[in-house]
């Protein structure tokens, strides 16, 4: 078994995904470390992985203003599933961060070539982008910005 | 409460304290009448010469001889109140409402959302929470604000953040790169907390929206629609249930509430023009 499969099946993103699939994800890993103030992506570059991310934070960044944080715990990225698409924010560490590197076009290759895979993976993918778009919701309201 | 709930007590600010730069905390001296309250309670404050606001209690409940309030200026009244100085005297009805349910909430992991001035009506509880705080098992705070500089009481919750027996967590909808905690709505802090579904109680206050969201995680995670309790604020007027202005579906808020819990309100936030 190896570390990064290990990593993989501990993070919370892969709970509930069958070993095979796991094993998968794997294949298209790679273990990555950033510094404060690293650029995980930047706005505008190719969207080529997903990062899980291990430990530490990471900000989602327009401009000056942080947009959303990103920590342990949480996957960041999935614009590669959509061809050609770019980076739409600056993904900066806020604190050191290791995460797990998952290749786009390499995972893109297996989930057409396994749909039970791709089905998985996406379903998974798909539940993080529900979350991020509720709390988009939510925030696009700007609650605190009225009288209560 | 007063012996007369509709004659106001004269009682003058003793210090205030700027929280942002539209919100105060006022401490009153209340030596001469003090005012035991519950957490959760709230006040009717009357600026002379221009009326009465319904304001949260947001001091400690050991000393009620030192009556906090936390006010956002946002009109007519908390405007002049917002304006107070040492010295300004300010008359007190009260303390109104029902409060929180700490006692039912003992042996039980206890989860605080206060999101924006809403954590200015939890910050009794916080502190009676603290002061017994054997008597629950987790004790989680999770505070939400608009950006950095709109967080209250921030020497505090620094202060929170280093006991060991609570713990406190603060996100901000929008940040620059000055500020190293997390961005994102409070939400998100309460899907990732760590406690029991099972025995939480959770206990909020914000704006309504921002409720609406937590109540939703909450029971997402599990917790049970009684064992969610929210703070509504509207409109109070009276403070004893007589002129209706609070009035919200079958009750007046500022006698039954402001806090109650999900299972016997849920149905309402559903209804318009409720």
């Amino acid at each position: 078994m190896s570390d990064l499969y290990r990593q993989l099946q501990q993070h919370p993103f892969c709970q509930g995904l069958d070993a095979p699939f796991v094993a998968k994800l794997a294949d298209c890993a790679t273990s990555v470390s950033f510094a404060p103030g690293d650029y995980l992506a930047r706005e505008g570059s190719d969207a080529d992985a997903t990062y899980l991310i291990t430990a530490g934070r990471v900000a989602l960044r327009a401009g000056r203003e942080t947009v959303e944080t990103v920590d342990d715990g949480e996957p960041l990225g999935w614009s590669w599933l959509f061809d050609g698409t770019r980076w739409h924010v600056d993904a900066t560490a806020i604190t050191a961060v290791r995460a797990v590197r998952l290749d786009g076009p390499a995972l893109d290759a297996r989930m057409h070539a396994d749909p039970a895979f791709g089905h998985a993976f996406a379903r998974h993918l798909l539940r993080t982008v529900h979350g991020r778009l509720a709390r988009a919701r939510l925030r696009s309201l700007d609650t605190f910005g009225g009288p209560r | 409460m007063n012996v007369d709930p509709w004659k106001p007590v004269p009682m003058p600010v003793l210090d205030v304290a700027m929280e942002t730069d539209d919100t105060v905390t006022l401490t009153l001296d209340a030596s001469a009448h003090p005012l035991a309250f519950a957490p959760g309670q709230f006040n009717m404050l009357y600026a002379f010469g221009h009326g009465e606001a319904a304001i949260s209690i947001s001091g400690d409940p050991a000393h009620p001889e030192r009556l906090v309030h936390t006010i956002r200026r946002v009109g007519k009244v908390t405007t002049p109140l917002v304006s107070a100085e040492p010295g300004t005297v300010l008359g007190v009805r009260g303390p109104f409402g029902r409060g929180w349910p700490v006692d039912e909430a003992e042996g039980s992991d206890v989860v605080v959302v206060a999101g924006g001035i809403g954590l200015a009506p939890v910050r009794p509880l916080i502190l009676h929470l603290l002061a017994h705080r054997p008597r629950f098992t987790r004790v989680l705070v999770l505070v939400g604000a608009r950006t950095p500089a709109d967080l209250l009481f921030v020497e505090e919750l620094h202060r929170w953040r280093g006991r060991f027996d609570l713990d406190v967590q603060v996100t901000v909808d929008r940040a620059d790169d000055d500020w190293h905690g997390p961005v994102g709505v409070v939400t998100k802090l309460l899907e990732r907390a760590t406690f029991d579904p099972e025995h939480a109680r959770i206990f909020t206050c914000g704006p309504e929206i921002m409720m609406r969201f937590v109540v939703q995680t909450a029971l997402r995670r599990g917790v049970a629609p009684e064992h969610v309790w929210l703070s509504m604020e509207r409109n109070m007027k009276c403070g004893i249930g007589l002129c209706g202005h609070c009035q919200w579906g079958p009750d007046f808020l500022c006698k039954k509430g402001p806090v109650f819990s999900w299972d016997v309100i849920g149905e309402r936030f559903a209804m318009e023009a409720l």
